[in-house]
């Protein structure tokens, strides 16, 4: 019998699923594809909005302003409409404040009507003027008691002058002589009610009053404020953080890669005492937690400058009097503790907490490097170097000619994993770094979001800031990426 | 027998020059540092001050409980302290004998009949019988009490006070005695294949006295609240924080899995998907949770936006203790699906043979039924790997969200313990307690990996 090729069967090709089938997978993937992409594309949204526009409730998706305006063109002032409402009112005062009260007021229902004046038609009853029917303020006409014995019974009055200002015997403006403030009783036949209405031909643009939205024309345009990007850039150095990212992540693969694989070809192919023991060492040291090392770390990076110092002093000191300076002067010296600065940019300090030395330095050795390429190195063939070393190659060639080109893959994925790994790393340089200027761009982004707390926009597009590079260059490397980890798994 | 190893001269040096950079490195920002803060573990300082040497206090502070201020009552029973020595020494003599059983065992490994009955009638009769004699007095002492809390449990409460909490050493010595016994019989289970117990019994006895003395120290039936109260309870609630938080790595893992179950396919345009899947685990760090935050948001946030669609009410993501851990978690398997795990599981399914899908076709297998018992015993190695490393990055983890995202958490519902031994480090400058904390975590990680390791091999087809 024939072996048959071992493929998996899961890999079905195009043609054999059904048409259903292959609908739902589509389906199926680009939902979680949406799942994955919606955030980003959030993020971008809101990094594009008004400031204002981000608390608009419900968020809108896409950046847009919508301008309102009113699809009138006129204006016509002092327009009034009268609008009349009949009813046979036997009440007092408070059937008219009730009435009004009915009325819309376009302060208090949002409508396009606004009340002038409301007016009560009354009929008098007695007096003077008796059995005319005028037109009185309805705020005027007030109630009086006709019998102090039953007081409960109110009727409607009317002062005598507001009668007189109505039928013209008096002006607008006049005073109303003393006497004339009597009230005559009245009975009210109905309320008129004056308003302004709006309509296409008067807007009531110049009062205050409400215009609903369903009259008003809207226009909503797209709006994309891309001047929240300059503005996130200049509120922190986020140049300067790139700098110190690129400078931090590149020094610390270079090294990483360069150290551990030295080390690691003397491992895995040198013999000198105590190789193993160290080796040993290296293993039990890798299990050991990030925290447990930073706490240590910390203290030498913050006791480093003033120890130096010290030291500092006392050499120069002792060469001081070595060569003849009067033994009462003591050299002091504040250099390891300085600030630096070239051009006017602060470099940080030459040690300690704050400086390019703190963030560099502690990462540059990995055992987790080391042992990864020592059990690479251990499956190169040993007859390549044997041949190296008869033709006369010392070990130092013999790494670099032979070892390393051969370890492209290994070492490109311990690049790969370090660069990133450094790239991202947020705990060691928030505790390290305290001025802006010394900050990686994770730290920054979060002293970032620790001054701009609400402004949201602002916020996302730093973050935008923070993740392009990232983005672009998996955009442009993804087969890399992942081939890099599929091959990290097949030989791990 | 080994042989002496000669070494030549040129190349020992140039050994020694290979690795010096990285040694250099390595002994001053990696093992120097390891000792250091071992050491800090039992001082008291920060920095400024000088160091303060308490030896046991730290780990007491963290790990132990105390005896609340009990107002009422006194001592029911005559319990003096002569009959407290008593109890203490036959204890510790039941459990040295039954530590020193197995070291014995292990070396005696090889002579199987040799001085099988002295064997046997010290290192299992005699600490059964100092055991039962000292359970008998403790019962009889039990059942002469009133069980009420805060009273008749003074006497036995303070003793045990007494033991751990003066930061003296006997009542560490117990600890520790029982933690040799835990590694004495995990090293004879590593160093010899075949050791294997031999009797039933031979179980028992080997976890009995370490759970003697753990329930001497930690009354199971004491355990009220209104009796104990942890010396840190902090510490107990950012643990069960992390615990919590790292439920979210089966669920992550299973939903990569299926995830790649999914992408396992030909279809035209899979490797664009799988692009998209993979941008949230490259993009993974501070700008996604700030991002995130964002959409959390509980008025203007995405998700409750989303909800509000549906038809859902608003939930507080962020900022109620209830909903804090699991929209960190939630956060976290989204980042985490379709990236490392999801290809590591690609290649893995990729990786398993034809026939043994043929044959399960034969027998008649459903699709439910082949993924139990094909694809997912050929997977268990990938499994376990991700399963190991997850489980130690997710004890060590959870700062960074927790951080940026909620601070710390409301009523600190989301402090991890990384994020714990980081307050204490550099927020308060306890530096000794920092370091104990975090010699804690590493015992925690070390431990779970061992277990890991062991009973997990087991499970893994290769």
């Amino acid at each position: 019998m024939v072996k048959q090729k071992t493929k998996t069967k899961f890999v079905s090709s195009l043609k054999e699923m059904g048409l259903l089938k292959r609908v739902f997978y589509y389906a199926m993937l680009s939902f979680i594809g949406i799942t994955m992409l919606l955030p980003f594309f959030w993020m971008v949204s809101t990094s594009l909005k008004d400031e204002g526009e981000v608390f608009s409730f419900p968020p809108t998706w896409i950046p847009s302003e919508t301008n309102y305006f009113t699809s009138y063109d006129k204006v016509l002032v002092n327009s009034v409409i009268e609008y009349r409402e009949e009813k046979n009112l036997t009440g007092g005062i408070e059937d008219v404040r009730a009435l009004a009260a009915e009325a819309p007021d376009s302060a208090e229902m949002g409508l396009n009507i606004k009340i002038i004046k409301r007016t009560s038609e009354v009929k008098i009853l007695s007096g003077e003027y008796e059995g005319r029917k005028v037109d009185i303020d309805s705020s005027l006409v007030s109630n009086y008691v006709p019998n102090w014995l039953t007081p409960w019974e109110k009727k409607p009055a009317v002062p005598v002058g507001e009668i007189m200002k109505s039928l013209g015997f008096m002006e607008r403006g006049d005073r109303i002589p003393a006497g004339f403030r009597a009230k005559v009783p009245c009975e009210i036949l109905n309320v008129k009610i004056f308003v302004k209405i709006a309509d296409e031909k008067n807007p009531l643009l110049d009062e205050k009053c409400w215009i609903p939205a369903d009259k008003l024309k809207k226009e909503w345009k797209p709006a994309l404020k891309w001047d929240n990007y300059p503005k996130a850039w200049d509120a922190l150095p986020f140049g300067r953080a790139y700098i110190n990212s690129i400078i931090v992540a590149l020094l610390v693969t270079f090294g990483q890669a360069f150290t551990s694989s030295m080390a690691a070809y003397a491992f895995a192919r040198l013999h000198f005492p105590g190789r193993d023991k160290i080796f040993l060492l290296y293993l039990a040291t890798m299990m050991i937690p990030g925290a447990v090392t930073m706490i240590p770390v910390f203290i030498i990076m913050k006791i480093a400058p003033d120890m130096l110092n010290l030291v500092s002093a006392k050499i120069g000191t002792f060469f001081y009097q070595l060569f003849g300076g009067s033994p009462d002067v003591q050299i002091l010296t504040e250099f390891w503790d300085s600030k630096f600065e070239i051009l006017g940019h602060y470099i940080g300090r030459p040690i300690g907490l704050d400086s390019y030395f703190a963030l560099i330095v502690p990462g540059l050795c990995s055992a987790y490097g080391t042992f990864m390429l020592r059990q690479f190195f251990m499956s190169i063939p040993v007859d390549l170097e044997d041949a190296a070393k008869i033709d006369g190659c010392s070990l130092f060639g013999i790494y670099i000619r032979i070892i390393l080109p051969l370890s492209k893959p290994a070492l490109a994925t311990l690049i790969t994993f370090t660069f990133m790994a450094v790239w991202r790393d947020f705990m060691w340089p928030l505790i390290v770094c305290s001025s802006d200027q010394m900050k990686t761009l994770p730290v920054l982004l979060a002293s970032f979001q620790g001054v701009y707390n609400t402004q949201y926009t602002l916020l996302m597009a730093a973050s935008l800031i923070v993740l392009m590079p990232v983005i672009l260059v998996f955009l442009f490397n993804q087969r890399f990426f992942i081939e890099g980890i599929q091959l990290g798994a097949i030989k791990g | 027998m080994k042989s002496k190893k000669h070494f030549r001269i040129g190349e020992s040096l140039s050994g020694y020059l290979f690795v010096l950079p990285n040694f250099l490195g390595f002994f001053c920002f990696t093992f120097f540092p390891v000792l250091f803060s071992f050491y800090l573990g039992f001082v008291d300082w920060d920095i400024i001050k000088p160091m303060k040497f308490v030896m046991f206090k730290n780990f007491n502070k963290l790990m132990f409980f105390h005896i609340r201020e009990i107002t009422e009552g006194g001592l029911r029973f005559p319990w003096t302290l002569e009959m407290d020595v008593i109890f203490c020494c036959m204890m510790f003599v039941a459990s040295a004998l039954l530590v020193l059983r197995f070291f014995i065992q292990q070396m005696q490994y090889c002579r199987q009949a040799t001085g099988k009955y002295f064997f046997r009638g010290t290192f299992n009769l005699i600490p059964a019988i100092l055991i039962l004699v000292s359970a008998g007095f403790f019962i009889r002492w039990m059942s002469m009490l009133e069980m009420l809390p805060g009273n008749a449990y003074n006497s036995y409460f303070i003793r045990a006070n007494l033991i751990l909490n003066a930061g003296n050493f006997l009542g560490f010595s117990l600890l520790l005695l029982f933690v040799a016994m835990i590694f004495s019989f995990l090293g004879a289970y590593f160093r010899s294949y075949d050791f294997r117990f031999e009797k039933s019994s031979d179980v028992f006895l080997a976890f009995l006295p370490g759970a003697v003395i753990l329930l001497n120290i930690f009354p199971v039936w004491g355990f009220s609240n209104d009796i104990w109260a942890a010396n840190d309870p902090y510490f107990w609630q950012f643990l069960g924080n992390t615990l919590f938080m790292m439920l979210a790595i089966p669920i992550g893992m299973f939903a990569s899995l299926g995830l790649a179950l999914l992408m396992n396919k030909k279809l035209k345009g899979i490797v664009f998907f799988r692009a998209v899947y993979f941008l949230p685990s490259i993009c993974a760090g501070v700008a996604l949770y700030v991002l995130w935050r964002w959409i959390y948001n509980t008025d203007l946030g995405l998700l409750n936006t989303i909800l509000g669609y549906i038809g859902i009410p608003k939930v507080e993501w962020l900022t109620s203790t209830a909903w804090s851990k699991p929209s960190l978690m939630l956060m976290g398997i989204w980042t985490g699906v379709g990236g490392y795990n999801m290809i590591l599981y690609l290649a893995g399914l990729q990786g398993i043979p034809l026939d043994l899908y043929e044959a399960a076709d034969i027998d008649g297998a459903s699709g439910w039924q082949k993924f139990w018992s094909v694809t997912w015993p050929m997977l268990s190695p990938t499994t376990f790997f991700i399963f190991v490393m997850s489980v130690i990055g997710g004890f060590q983890g959870g700062f960074d969200a927790a951080y940026i995202m909620t601070g710390g958490g409301p009523a600190g519902s989301t402090t991890t313990l990384s994020y714990y031994i980081y307050n204490n480090a550099y927020a308060w400058f306890k530096m000794g307690y920092a370091a104990s904390i975090a010699w804690v975590l590493f015992a925690l990680v070390f431990v779970v990996t061992l277990f890991n390791w062991k009973f997990g091999g087991k499970v893994v087809h290769y």
